[in-house]
């Protein structure tokens, strides 16, 4: 089976340095921003009857959570407003990427011919705002699917058509 | 062949209604057994005597096996136009039909119950569901077999349809590749990680002793006391005996494991799929076609290394997100010879395509010792608020982190050649992983605040049913390698399963 010597790199494709990521609506943001307010609101109400209920529980346990509370809360505000620029998504001919992250940069790559299916949710808030999330299922671990979080509804359709398109198209 | 033909609806053998009268039982049982345990514990249970209950125990009887009856008869299978359809139900009905295209594979399960009944159960897994969807309980052995048959040629012919028809002859022409006797199983067995037998000990030892404890709290503690001065004082001979008592529980139990799993293991391979069965009380039966396998895993630790045997895994393309290993099949105690045997059947010649190697960045030792070091320190910080003396432990934790990330980064290389990327890690023993690119579902690429400092990234595969992870490269190589690997699944035409 030596009849043909393969080559490993092949060095005229897509390079992905080029890709241009576009970022995510502002409004994204807010809802980002509400939702993580709203949990640590919760939080807060938690050791709050946590404490006045339960009269063996010193205050130096109190105070120590609030500190904790405090902390909690200002990284994770901090991080959503510095990480968001790093946050986008780019669709090229045949697969689409997703970045992420402040700490760690990450990028999602899902080839259209690996997806399986694509599904739009819409919460509360975004729902109130016109912002969608478009969920793209592959075969692999769902731990490592993509998310297309922060994109408005008419955004998440035309995708969500383009991908379709394509995924009947190779079949 | 023609003796059993499924084009007309069929319902299971009768004594499916036994089956299913058991899985009524056992599912009402599992609903009411804490209720029932509180109710007897209150001191009740004479209680259980009474008319009352008596009536009602027998109306519950009488409606399970109405239902076992209903059930029963109202579960039909059949195929038609290329679907295997199944029809259940009588108050809510179902129909399921599975295109076999989507079908990834035919398993043969037997329980106990089953195995006294004298019938199978059938599974068919297909992709794209959530759980093991289509389970046909109870035929006779001679009809799974003849259904299973049906159902992989209908889907070899599918899948030939486009290539030429030269493979039909040999379709029914069966190789038996692995069969392992009592002393391969054996071997196998003194070849495991006994490790987990040890946790096994652990786990039951310290349930035990909590559940006793409960129980008889106070005996239990003078107990424990003289055990503790027992162990203080006794000699080191008896310390001695209470290892080796302690090993050969864990080799125990590490050989009734293998027994039980692997016990008359016998793996056949037909024109394009293997066929797997194993075990001593639930006999498994698995149908693996080649194309369906994602990933091929290798790992041969000290032991095995030296009895020359080695354990392999095939992780084929299933639905479920696996943790569980359901879906991993386990082919132990293959040689050299039979490991390459099985690549050839599985791969078109995967070793000998010239390949450009790579190695992680140094960073990832220093990483991972740092790592280890913390995680290793965390057990001996904890134990030392209980024991003093555990403190001079502490000496030891580098160089056994050390040694422990020395080993992971010189184990660890990756090779990429045209279609094939070869992953070896491990620690102790040696693992190797060998996959086609093109059956890569998604492409992750990493970098921490510090990999983005010192030049590295790392690479995370998303294969169907497991994660590949391709740690500190230097930034350039995993550039390249997933730009690489997008190209290649963009362009492949081939059907990933």
């Amino acid at each position: 089976m030596q009849e043909e010597n393969k080559q490993i790199w092949i060095s005229d494709i897509p390079k992905s340095e080029e890709i241009e990521f576009t970022n995510l609506l502002p409004k994204y943001k807010l809802v980002l921003n509400i939702q993580w307010a709203i949990f640590f609101a919760l939080f807060i109400v938690l050791i709050g009857v946590a404490y006045f209920k339960f009269d063996d529980i010193e205050l130096i346990w109190f105070g120590l959570a609030l500190i904790v509370w405090l902390v909690l809360l200002l990284t994770k505000f901090s991080f959503i407003q510095l990480g968001f620029p790093n946050k986008g998504y780019a669709i090229r001919q045949k697969d689409l990427h997703y970045r992420t992250g402040y700490l760690t940069h990450k990028i999602i790559s899902v080839p259209f011919n690996r997806i399986q299916h694509v599904e739009i949710r819409q919460g509360f808030i975004s729902k109130a705002l016109n912002i969608a999330v478009l969920k793209i299922y592959t075969a692999g671990n769902s731990a490592h699917d993509l998310s297309l979080k922060g994109i408005s509804l008419e955004m998440a359709e035309d995708i969500k058509q383009v991908i379709t398109s394509k995924v009947t198209q190779d079949a | 062949m023609h003796k059993h033909s499924f084009d007309t609806e069929q319902r299971q053998s009768v004594l499916g209604t036994v089956f299913f009268l058991f899985l009524s039982v056992q599912r009402v049982f599992r609903i009411f057994w804490p209720f029932l345990l509180l109710y007897v514990f209150k001191g009740n249970a004479w209680k259980m005597l009474e008319p009352t209950w008596l009536i009602g125990l027998v109306v519950l009887v009488v409606l399970l096996v109405a239902h076992s009856i209903l059930a029963w008869y109202h579960f039909y299978f059949f195929i038609k136009d290329n679907e295997f359809v199944l029809r259940k139900g009588y108050l809510k009905r179902v129909v399921i039909a599975i295109p076999f295209e989507k079908i990834v594979s035919i398993n043969l399960k037997q329980g106990l119950i089953q195995q006294v009944l004298g019938v199978v159960q059938l599974e068919v897994d297909s992709a794209g569901s959530k759980k093991k969807e289509v389970a046909i309980y109870a035929i006779s052995r001679e009809v799974a077999e003849a259904l299973q048959e049906q159902l992989g040629r209908y889907k070899t012919e599918i899948s030939d349809s486009e290539e030429s028809q030269t493979d039909s002859e040999q379709v029914d022409e069966k190789e038996t590749i692995l069969q392992l006797s009592l002393k391969d199983l054996l071997r196998i067995g003194i070849a495991k990680n006994h490790l987990r037998g040890l946790l096994v000990i652990l786990a039951f030892g310290n349930n035990i002793y909590y559940q006793l404890k409960e129980l008889f709290e106070s005996e239990i503690t003078s107990a424990a006391d003289k055990t503790e001065s027992f162990l203080l004082h006794s000699s080191s001979l008896a310390l001695a005996g209470f290892i080796i008592f302690v090993l050969l529980v864990s080799l125990i139990i590490s050989m009734a494991e293998v027994f039980l799993r692997y016990y008359d293991f016998n793996m056949k391979s037909f024109a394009n799929a293997f066929s797997l069965q194993s075990g001593l009380l639930k006999r498994k039966n698995i149908t693996i076609p080649f194309s369906k396998v994602q990933r091929l895993k290798r790992s041969i630790n000290p032991i095995q290394k030296w009895l020359r045997i080695s354990n392999i895994q095939l992780v084929q393309a299933n639905s479920v997100e696996v943790s569980k290993d359901k879906d991993k099949v386990s082919i132990p105690g293959c040689d050299d010879q039979m490991f390459k045997e099985l690549c050839d059947k599985i791969y078109e010649d995967p070793f000998s395509q010239q390949t450009y190697d790579m190695k992680p960045q140094r960073v990832f030792l220093y990483r991972y010792f740092t790592f280890s070091f913390l995680i290793m320190s965390i057990p001996v910080f904890a134990l030392s608020l209980e024991f003093n003396w555990i403190w001079y432990l502490e000496i030891l934790v580098p160089i056994l982190a050390a040694g422990v990330a020395y080993l992971t980064y010189y184990r660890r290389s990756y090779q990429m050649s045209h279609d094939f990327l070869h992953v070896h890690s491990g620690m102790v023993a040696k693992d190797y992983s060998i996959i086609e690119v093109y059956k890569v579902q998604t492409v992750h690429i990493k970098r921490t605040f510090f990999q983005r400092r010192n030049g590295t990234a790392s690479l995370n595969l998303g294969m169907a049913g497991s994660v590949v992870r391709i740690e500190y490269l230097s930034f350039d190589d995993a550039i390249r390698m997933k730009d690489q690997i997008l190209y290649k699944i963009e362009v492949s035409k081939k059907k990933w399963m």
